[in-house]
């Protein structure tokens, strides 16, 4: 399933994937592969992403 | 000189190269995230399993293609098994370390490719596929090289697909 949450808070940091793939230490294909619902990160790497994209894990990730 | 020794003598220098290559690009100090190193997890599962297949049909089929050969055969169940490896840690993104652009290996490893498959080219016309009611053991190099080839083949296309992706 698609994320859309997570390219709309990166959008809205007006970040590319990329920018956020340097920010959180990962390739810029994982955060594609998250994105597009190709790949469920772990808890670490979505935490990660939440301090990045100053939001909360509720907010980018639940279901 | 001996050709054999000059052949060699390249193929040193070449592999030198290759190896500096790596050095430059630092290939041998890989830095994977969680996604790359799970799906390098299931490359070397298809690469395992492709190995085995491989080599429980060629001892089933030892006895039906005799002109086959132990050493042709080992050597390219082996291929086999490397190339699914290959294959699949392209296709998934999993083959390069995070600050990894390897243009002069791939570029090196392209051209080795085409000059084994040339040579092997060559060396098939000149003797033939069976060499002594065995398989020529150029076959097998002009498989490996068309192989490499192959892969190299599917990293570029990854590489192109990858610069479209970035805003779909």
């Amino acid at each position: 399933m698609k994320n859309l949450r997570l390219k709309s808070a990166r959008a809205a940091m007006d970040m590319s994937q990329q920018q956020l793939a340097d920010a959180v230490g990962v390739s810029r294909q994982t955060i594609n592969a998250i994105e597009k619902g190709d790949y469920n990160p772990t808890i670490k790497l979505c935490v990660a992403i939440c301090r990045t994209l100053g939001k909360t894990l509720d907010e980018l990730f639940w279901e | 000189m001996n050709f054999w020794i000059v052949l060699m003598l390249i193929f040193a220098v070449y592999l030198g190269l290759v190896l500096w290559f790596c050095h430059r690009e630092r290939i041998g100090e890989p830095r994977f995230d969680e996604r790359q190193e799970q799906a390098q997890g299931v490359a070397y599962k298809y690469g395992f399993f492709t190995l085995a297949v491989s080599i429980w049909l060629f001892t089933q089929l030892a006895e039906a293609l005799p002109w086959l050969g132990t050493e042709a055969g080992g050597f390219l169940c082996l291929s086999f098994g490397g190339t699914a490896f290959a294959m699949t840690a392209v296709w998934k993104d999993a083959y390069l370390g995070l600050d990894k652009k390897p243009e002069r290996t791939v570029a090196a490893l392209a051209l080795g490719g085409i000059g084994c498959l040339g040579l092997s080219g060559f060396y098939l016309w000149k003797e033939g596929l069976l060499v002594d009611g065995t398989l020529n053991l150029w076959v097998v190099v002009a498989v490996i090289s068309a192989e490499l080839l192959l892969v190299l083949a599917a990293f570029l296309y990854r590489c192109f697909r990858a610069r479209r992706e970035e805003e779909a």
